[in-house]
């Protein structure tokens, strides 16, 4: 099967400071991807390669190519704008905006120049649901703020937003590291009902959650990625000497 | 122990402060109120606010002219300096590289201290040369006065949106634009109504400036290009004159009385916004 | 040690006490008046004042005078109420006023300006009337180009706007449509800048300006000393009670030849 997204010879640099350094990784289509490392190894910093959300910070480098069903993202007739909307993203910091949550939810389709109102309801009707949020909120959507839910309803609320925008791809950056276990385990079992339709891109420096819900893992360390292969290898009989020290927990 | 003491102390002594602030504030408006008075009383009130004459010799005191043409020049500078403030700001907070912003930014906060004759000196042989004594003349240069002020408080509050709103509309596919005009502006739009409110401020207040290329005719502006005369102007270029007492004083007073309402009242509409922005 | 700094102490004590007594003595012998003198009033007064209070004070190095501004009335009101000693005045006192006593200091000639570039160069009487009251609104009526005429006023109160009144308006009334400002350097300025512009300001200031002849006198010194020019008035430093001492001093100073000269040097009218 194509990979659904493939990066070559990805390297990042903060001004001179190289975060990435020739990564090479092709993620499945509707499959779960689980990025795991030490903090700064720069999980994040490829999450983000990923959608094009590091041009928004200035000084900043890339080398080599991020495919998009087998089409590089940033050869020049590309819009980052539209990767943006095809390639989802959640943040660590559950971030809905200070509207109501029916106005989070419909934040993206009306971008997109949907205004029809009960298109717009049925949109954001169908991600609430998708994201689990819907019996939760059903009841005072329109007024209630998104910013007055607790943790992990806000989370789920940005999942519902990014839902909404109908992407093909979702990242998500430690989405559930702001959130109790209730709160985690109903992410997670979400993020199983939506592989069927998306791919799944999550970061997590919880090894279990990893070994929960995902179906392959990549190991990051200091810029370069590790290991690579199905969850079930990297966690049971890992290539790498690093990989198995980190997953044992022997290591920073 | 101690320092519980001290700190009821510090609390007693800001409060203390806080309160003969206020006192002063207080004793202020009431020695104007006093002394106006008597104008409101001998003239009536109807016929001082709604009086269109106004004539020291003709012992006729009305002062429409002079609040219209109060209201008119701040809303015109207003009117100019809002959309061009916050767009300078947008300009300097979200597109410019970061070295036109190091150069522009303290440019526009050396402005905010040039004392306003010296605005009133360049609007007098730069802009009423092109357009004659007017509003429009005392706009221009109000404008230029406070655009420094809404420019600098406006990139502030756009800069002190958290850069998660920012990124969340980004990674759902908005523009720049969209993210800067849908999420950025509501979340800043309390920081840009207090620029608004300290523009107005400063625009309603301003006397230097204005008397020196609004005309200062006592007639009612009909046009932008009209002259007329502000309330601030009226009392700056007659409380000399006026011996105490006298009608003329009175009057003048009570002109500082209707200056004060007026901005109370301006005020009161600009926070109202800004609450309803909040909510 | 010690000793010889005590000593050199005491030695420098002497000195400096010496050196005072003498010059104080020195002091003491040339001059006979000594006190302070506070005025305030008209700011078209207050720079020649403050020249001749210059004058006078090296003269009379134990005399201290202060001079501010703040208009005629400030000044007539501070002398009745006490406030200073000598109120200046660019104005005749009226009925309103309370009663003063009244000591011309010098006159004072009032031009009225047009733009250099401005053809006309001279007006009667009638014509400045009913350009003020807006009759005459163009400068084509009364030989210029046919422009519109921008007509600039000082404001109610002043003294300058209190001459013109008198002597150029009598009973007709300036229109309510003609710029006000209330100094003559802003409408030097505006009329320098404005070709269409007519305004009137103090004969010290004419300069960047042209002033026009009114019924044919031009607005010379001599034609205001000798007050063929109409428009001339008096300014005044007024008093509480009959000065005497060192405001008698001063007054009779600036009143007097060296005064005089200073007054004239200043671009004022001599009495
Ligand atoms: N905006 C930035 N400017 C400069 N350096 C940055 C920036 N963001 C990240 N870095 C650096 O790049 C490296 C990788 O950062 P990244 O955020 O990708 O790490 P991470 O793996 O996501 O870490 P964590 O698990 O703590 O989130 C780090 O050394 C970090 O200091
Ligand atoms: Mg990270």
């Amino acid at each position: 099967m194509e990979p659904k997204i493939e990066t070559k010879s990805l390297s990042f640099y903060y001004g001179v400071k190289q975060a990435l350094r020739n990564v090479t990784l092709a993620i499945k289509e509707h499959q779960i991807t689980a990025l795991i490392g030490p903090s700064g190894c720069g999980k994040s910093t490829f999450l983000r390669c990923l959608n094009r959300m590091n041009e928004t910070i200035p000084k900043t480098r890339m080398e080599g190519e991020v495919l998009l069903d087998g089409k590089n993202i940033y050869s020049p007739g590309e819009d980052m704008v539209e990767v943006r909307k095809r390639v989802g993203m959640v943040f660590q910091q559950p971030n809905p905006f200070p509207k109501s949550i029916f106005g989070n939810v419909i934040f993206g389709p009306t971008m997109l120049g949907i205004n029809h109102k009960a298109r717009l309801e049925g949109i954001a009707e169908r991600s609430l649901r998708a994201a689990a949020l819907w019996d939760e909120v059903k009841d005072d959507w329109k007024k209630k703020s998104g910013v007055s839910l607790s943790g992990g309803q806000q989370q789920r609320l940005c999942i519902a937003r990014v839902l909404a925008v109908n992407p093909e791809v979702i990242l998500m950056d430690e989405p559930c590291s702001a959130l109790d276990p209730l709160a985690t385990l109903k992410i997670e079992e979400l993020m199983q009902q939506l592989k069927m339709q998306y791919t799944i891109v999550v970061v997590t420096h919880n090894m279990q959650q990893a070994a929960r819900v995902s179906d392959w893992t990549g190991f990051f360390l200091m810029g370069e990625m590790v290991e690579y292969g199905p969850t079930k290898v990297i966690f049971t009989n890992p290539q790498d000497r690093r990989t198995e020290d980190y997953i044992t927990g022997r290591f920073g | 122990m101690s320092r519980y003491l001290v700190d009821k102390a510090g609390r007693r002594l800001v409060f203390l402060a806080a309160l003969v602030a206020i006192l002063i504030l207080l004793l202020i408006a009431l020695f104007t109120f006093k002394e106006g008075l008597p104008a409101f009383l001998k003239i009536g009130f109807v016929k001082f606010i709604f009086g269109t004459k106004w004539s020291v010799a003709g012992g006729e005191f009305g002062i429409l002219p002079f609040i219209l043409a109060s209201i008119y020049v701040t809303l015109g500078a207003l009117l100019l300096s809002v959309p061009l403030g916050v767009s300078c700001a947008i300009f300097l907070a979200e597109v410019a590289p970061h070295r036109a912003r190091e150069i522009v930014r303290p440019t526009v906060e050396l402005l905010v201290g040039i004392p306003s004759v010296v605005y009133g000196l360049v609007g007098m042989l730069v802009v009423v040369p092109r357009m004659g004594d007017s509003l429009l003349a005392a706009i221009i240069v109000l404008t230029v006065m406070v655009l420094p002020t809404i420019i600098s408080i406006s990139e502030d509050s756009l800069r002190a949106v958290p850069h998660g709103y920012k990124e969340g509309a980004l990674a759902l596919g908005a523009t720049h634009w969209q993210a800067i005009w849908h999420v950025m502006l509501p979340q800043a739009r309390s920081g840009i109504a207090t620029a608004v409110i300290l523009g107005m401020g400063r625009a309603i207040g301003e006397t230097m400036a204005m008397i020196m290329v609004i005309g200062n005719s006592i007639i009612i502006p009909t046009s932008p290009l009209s002259p007329a005369r502000t309330l601030t102007g009226t009392l700056a270029m007659e409380l000399g004159y006026a011996s105490p007492g006298s009608l003329h004083w009175s009057a003048l007073f009570a002109t500082g009385v209707v200056l004060f309402i007026l901005i109370l009242a301006l005020n009161s509409i600009a926070f109202i916004q800004r609450r309803e922005g909040e909510g | 040690m010690a000793k010889i700094v005590k000593l050199l102490r005491l030695a420098i004590g002497v000195v400096l006490c010496l050196g005072l007594i003498l010059s104080s003595g020195g002091l003491v012998q040339a001059q006979g008046l000594e006190g302070t003198i506070k005025l305030s009033g008209s700011t078209s007064l207050q720079p020649v004042t403050m020249k001749l209070a210059e004058a006078f004070g090296s003269e009379h190095p134990r005399v201290n005078i202060s001079v501010s501004g703040g208009g005629s009335s400030v000044g007539i009101r501070e002398v009745d109420e006490g406030m200073v000693d000598i109120g200046m005045s660019s104005r005749e006192l009226t009925s309103d006023d309370p009663p003063l006593f009244i000591h011309p200091i010098c006159r004072d000639g009032i031009a009225i300006i047009v733009n250099l570039r401005n053809p006309v160069g001279g007006l009667t009487r009638e014509q400045v009337v009913r350009i003020y009251t807006g009759e005459i609104t163009d400068w084509g009526e009364i030989g210029g180009e046919w422009e519109k005429i921008t007509v600039i006023s000082r404001e109610e109160g002043s003294g300058t706007r209190a001459c013109f009144d008198e002597k150029v308006m009598k009973e007709r009334k300036i229109f309510p449509q003609s710029l006000v400002y209330n100094s003559n350097g802003i409408i030097r300025t505006k009329v320098a800048k404005d070709p269409k512009a007519i305004g009137y300001v103090s004969l010290g200031y004419v300069s960047g300006v042209k002033p026009v002849a009114i019924e044919g006198v031009e607005p010379t010194m001599d034609n205001c000393k000798s007050e063929d020019y109409p428009l001339v008035r008096r300014l005044l430093f007024v008093t509480h009670d009959e000065p005497g001492g060192v405001i008698k001093g001063f007054i009779d100073f600036c009143q007097g030849d060296a005064g005089q000269k200073i007054v004239a040097e200043a671009g004022y009218v001599t009495l």
